[in-house]
C-alpha cells in the first residue's frame, strides 16, 4: 500500500505549526547558522548524495538519511526571511511568470491525479492511465535512473536552498548591513 | 490510452523546458524561474511548503513505496 497515512500525517502537521506560527501561538527557536564552511557543506553533501544513489532503495539507511535531509532544509526554511536580492524582476514579467509558470504545474498535478484516479480500476485500468511513480518506479531501480533521478531532484533542491541558506548566514551576521524585503518596502 | 496519458505528461514538461528557455532568452518578457521562487521564498509558509514538497519528492521516489503491491 502507498504511504497515504505517513504523506497525510507530515503535510497535516506541517500544516498545523504553519498556522500555530502564524497566530502567534508558536515560537520555535532554531540555533541560526553563523557561518558555514564550503569545504565541509561539500563533504557532507558528498556523503549524503552517495547514500541517496547508492543505498538500497527503501531501505532503513536510505530512510534515516532522507529523514536527516528533511529535518535540515525544514530547519533551515524556517528560519528568518531572506535578505533582499539587488536585481529582482518584478512587474509584468515577473507576474507572466508567476502565472505561466502556476499553469503548468497546477495542469501537471491535475492530470496525474485524474491518472491516479481513473488507474484505479485494476491492472488494465493503470496500463491504461499511469501515474508518474507508475511511470518512474522501474527506472528508479536501476542505477542510470537513480542516478538522473538524483541529478534532477537534487540539482532542484541545491537551486532552491542555496539562496536561502545564503541569506539565513548574513542574516545572522550581526556586522552585516541588510536590506530585508518587508523593511525594504516598508 | 496510455500514449496518450503519457504524451500529455511529457507535454508539461516540455512546457517547463519551454518557459525556462524563454526566460533565458527573454528575461524582460518573463523572468526567470529563479526570481520566481525568490519572489515565493519571501514568506515562511512558501518557503515551507515549496522546500517540503521538494523533499517529500525524494521520499516518495526513493524510500516510501510508490506503487501499490500485489495483494497475492
Amino acid at each position: 500500500m502507498r504511504g497515504v497515512v505517513f504523506d497525510a500525517s507530515l503535510f497535516f502537521v506541517v500544516a498545523l505549526l504553519l498556522v500555530l506560527d502564524d497566530v502567534g501561538a508558536l515560537r520555535v527557536v532554531l540555533p541560526r547558522v553563523r557561518w558555514f564552511d564550503p569545504i565541509v557543506v561539500a563533504w557532507v553533501a558528498s556523503c549524503v548524495g552517495l547514500l541517496l544513489v547508492f543505498a538500497p532503495r527503501h531501505g532503513a539507511v536510505l530512510g534515516a538519511t532522507m529523514l536527516l535531509l528533511g529535518l535540515a532544509v525544514l530547519g533551515v526554511a524556517w528560519g528568518p526571511r531572506p535578505i533582499l536580492p539587488s536585481a529582482v524582476a518584478r512587474g509584468h514579467a515577473l507576474g507572466r511568470a508567476i502565472a505561466w509558470w502556476t499553469a503548468v504545474v497546477v495542469a501537471t498535478c491535475l492530470w496525474e491525479l485524474a491518472a491516479f484516479i481513473w488507474g484505479r480500476g485494476g491492472e488494465a485500468a493503470t496500463q491504461a492511465h499511469p501515474a508518474i511513480s507508475d511511470l518512474l518506479d522501474p527506472a528508479l531501480d536501476s542505477l542510470p535512473g537513480r542516478l538522473l533521478f538524483f541529478a534532477a531532484w537534487g540539482g532542484l533542491g541545491v537551486a532552491m536552498l542555496k539562496p536561502i541558506l545564503e541569506s539565513s548566514v548574513e542574516a545572522a551576521a550581526p556586522s552585516t548591513k541588510r536590506v530585508s524585503r518587508g523593511e525594504a518596502t516598508a | 490510452m496510455r500514449t496518450f496519458t503519457i504524451s500529455l505528461y511529457l507535454v508539461f514538461l516540455g512546457a517547463a523546458f519551454a518557459l525556462a528557455a524563454i526566460a533565458k532568452k527573454r528575461p524582460t518578457a518573463i523572468a526567470p524561474l529563479g526570481a520566481v521562487l525568490e519572489r515565493a521564498f519571501v514568506t515562511r509558509p512558501a518557503r515551507i511548503v515549496l522546500v517540503l514538497f521538494w523533499w517529500w519528492l525524494g521520499w516518495h521516489f526513493l524510500v516510501a513505496r510508490t506503487v501499490d503491491t500485489p495483494l497475492g
